[in-house]
């Protein structure tokens, strides 16, 4: 039995003028199922680009992410990925662009329609289904961004700075619902996978994991935290 | 932070929509959260300091939480009340029917659903801005507007086309 993802000492570098720039050495973590996982460190630590490559978008130089046992690749559609800049179709409601992933994944109409409203009740949108996004607060654009994701059912969420372009009460009322959401064993996904720059986001009550090695120039406080369960965490946060 | 002027508190005339018509229900409930957090009381200053927002940010959204019976602004301390406690015990669904039945007596959103039951079709933004015009003065009737259709929205009590530019009532999905 695998470990849902598995990052194998995933070193990244750039190359300018024949001189090397590491902008990551030798991350290593896993993620099993019911995992809520933190990439933690200040911008321009490489924590986007650790997440490009867990995604599939962008390869390491050496080192290899296994999604169930296989290489990952950037269509598998059991990963899904919120964006920090929520990335919605201004042109299209509520419902189309939480339908899109699952247009994109083949799902028939009816069954798009129906799993779409199923995500955007769970977020707490119901109502606005046919707003379009300029109609929306930034909370809810990102709710909008967190029900396009769980419509496609993925085993594995990737969550990129999803508050960090919210005003701090926003952020924390949203941050709030979503774990709630996710005591709900319900729900997808499996597994999440959040970057962000905010340690307090983490609540710093996670375990430390897969830290990178000392001898590499990191920056303070940039690492891996293993949050706990994602519904027990709900809990403890609550509570 | 009382909103001194602005005709805050419930029951006391249409412009009492004012102090939700440029706050998220997010921000609201984030306010909440952020005071329990602290102890359910706290002065703004603290409160400022705490969630990282200035106080001319704050300001509307501590009048709005104020307004819909969310928090007391005493002496500069503000409460939360039994009503927020409620709010944070509930749930995503349980959330959105609370705050329902507040916006339910919020007399201009009551004039608007109103309106339209009456009328027993749907109605126009223009004939809906008409009708508030009248009564809080047109530049602030599209803010109005804008916020009913917000408001109703969250509260599933109304469906809006922004298209057909056509608003109509809604039941409540559950």
């Amino acid at each position: 039995m695998h470990p849902l993802l598995e990052v194998k000492d995933v070193t990244k570098s750039y190359f300018e003028n024949g001189k090397e720039f590491k902008v990551l050495e030798l991350v290593r973590f896993d993620l099993a199922e019911r995992d809520f996982v933190c990439v933690v460190g200040p911008s321009g630590c490489g924590k986007s680009t650790l997440l490009r490559i867990i995604v599939g978008l962008d390869k390491p130089t050496s080192g290899a992410v296994l999604f169930e046992g296989e290489p990952i690749r950037a269509d598998n559609p059991q990963v899904a990925m919120v964006f920090q800049s929520f990335a919605l179709f201004p042109w299209l409601t509520v419902q189309q662009n939480v339908e899109l992933g699952l247009e994109a994944k083949g799902t028939p109409p009816e069954e798009r329609h129906r799993l779409a409203r199923k995500f955007i009740d769970a977020v707490g949108l119901t109502g606005f289904e046919d707003a379009f996004p300029r109609e929306l607060s930034g909370g809810m654009k990102q709710r909008v961004g967190i029900a396009r994701a769980l419509a496609i059912e993925p085993l594995l969420l990737c969550m990129d700075e999803p508050f960090s372009s919210l005003d701090p009460l926003t952020a924390q009322n949203l941050r709030d619902e979503i774990l709630q959401l996710w005591a709900n064993p319900d729900l997808p996904p499996k597994a999440v996978l959040m970057v962000t720059h905010a340690i307090e986001e983490t609540r710093s009550d996670g375990r430390r994991i897969g830290d990178r090695p000392a001898a590499a120039a990191q920056p303070e406080g940039a690492g891996v935290l293993r949050l706990g369960r994602r519904d027990l965490l709900a809990h403890r946060l609550k509570g | 932070m009382s909103n001194s002027g602005e005709g805050v508190g419930r029951g006391s005339g249409v412009t009492d929509f004012h102090p939700i018509a440029k706050v998220s229900v997010g921000q609201i409930l984030g306010l909440v959260e952020a005071i329990d957090e602290v102890g359910g009381v706290a002065d703004v200053a603290t409160i400022s300091q705490e969630v990282d927002m200035e106080l001319d940010r704050l300001g509307p959204i501590l009048g709005a939480a104020e307004f819909l019976g969310l928090a007391t602004v005493e002496d500069g301390d503000v409460r939360i009340t039994d009503l927020s406690r409620k709010l944070l015990h509930a749930n995503v669904r349980e959330r959105k029917a609370i705050v329902r039945d507040i916006i339910d007596d919020v007399p201009v959103f009551h004039l608007i659903t109103d309106m339209a039951r009456k009328a027993g079709r749907p109605l126009s933004r223009e004939e809906i801005i008409e009708a508030l015009s009248a009564r809080v003065g047109s530049h602030q009737a599209e803010d109005l507007f804008k916020a009913l259709v917000y408001w109703g929205r969250y509260v599933e009590l109304v469906r809006y086309d922004s298209q057909s530019e056509m608003l109509t009532l809604r039941t409540p999905s559950k």
